[in-house]
């Protein structure tokens, strides 16, 4: 984990209020590694400052639940608000965030953690009707600017 | 919690125990099937702190690719006076728990998320050959 590069990351706001952490790691456009080949989970993530928090837009070919449907177009997840959190003993540093989506009878969270220049994600999606199994997932996203 | 009843969830079922034992958090998860969910017995704690205890009730998932056995959960509720979410996953053989902590009832305390890492002490070793099996 590296906090403190973290916090030199890009970021289009200007200094954090001293009591809240500084956020500018995790927002902005993310891709995802393998474009979907592999991991079920988003393609991409928008993550914007809101106030003192954030809120994430996500989109996939897949619904949350990770079941894919071939030539199925990129859908939107919706835009929702995500909760921030810091590091254990480094409070001034946001390094992750979750946020819930209700799609297709799932309860999916959305939780990630910046690290070393990419974003990690796992979708845990539960049934709304608890009729069948969770999904989960687990992808790598990088900046949207960053050619690989 | 409910899950169907075939999903196979022994891997993620036992106790596990921190690698880390230098840190506060969660040293123990004891996970137990229970009706096509997983019940989770957790003891936080830490060097100099004494374990807390909390059951929780966690939905096992299975890989988004496919209807294998279970490879993490998800549980949400309380640990004290802190709301939690714990993401677990499976990674060859270890489990891996992202824990989100937040204090609802006092915001000076800011939300904490960490990532623990564990271990089934009891498989931990390598398996005795069975009775009679040539060594290599």
């Amino acid at each position: 984990m590296t906090i403190r590069s973290a916090a030199r990351a890009t970021s289009s706001a200007g200094p954090p209020a001293p009591d809240v952490p500084d956020i500018s790691a995790l927002l902005g456009d993310w891709l995802n590694t393998d474009r979907g080949a592999v991991s079920k989970g988003p393609l991409r993530l928008t993550v914007t400052e809101c106030g003192t928090g954030l809120t994430v837009r996500a989109f996939g070919t897949t619904p949350a639940d990770g079941r894919s449907a071939a030539g199925e177009q990129p859908r939107d997840w919706g835009e929702v608000p995500a909760a921030v959190y810091t590091a254990p003993g480094v409070p001034s540093v946001a390094w992750s965030f979750s946020a819930v989506y209700e799609l297709g009878g799932f309860r999916t969270v959305l939780s990630a953690y910046y690290k070393t220049g990419i974003l990690v994600t796992t979708a845990s999606s539960v049934p709304f009707d608890g009729g069948g199994p969770g999904r989960w997932t687990r992808s790598f996203f990088h900046r949207a600017e960053e050619v690989v | 919690m409910t899950t169907a009843p075939h999903t196979e969830l022994a891997d993620l079922t036992g106790g596990w125990v921190n690698f880390d034992t230098t840190t506060i958090g969660i040293r123990l998860v004891d996970a137990v099937a229970d009706e096509g969910g997983l019940a989770l017995s957790i003891a936080e704690g830490g060097p100099g702190v004494p374990d807390t205890h909390t059951a929780l009730a966690a939905t096992p998932l299975v890989d988004a690719g496919g209807d294998g056995p279970a490879v993490g959960f998800l549980a949400e509720g309380r640990l004290g006076a802190r709301t939690a979410v714990l993401c677990g996953y499976l990674n060859r053989g270890l489990l891996t728990i992202d824990v989100h902590t937040a204090h609802p009832d006092d915001q000076r305390v800011p939300p904490v998320m960490y990532r623990a890492h564990y271990y089934r002490p009891g498989l931990a070793q390598p398996p005795e050959p069975p009775e009679g099996a040539p060594l290599p």
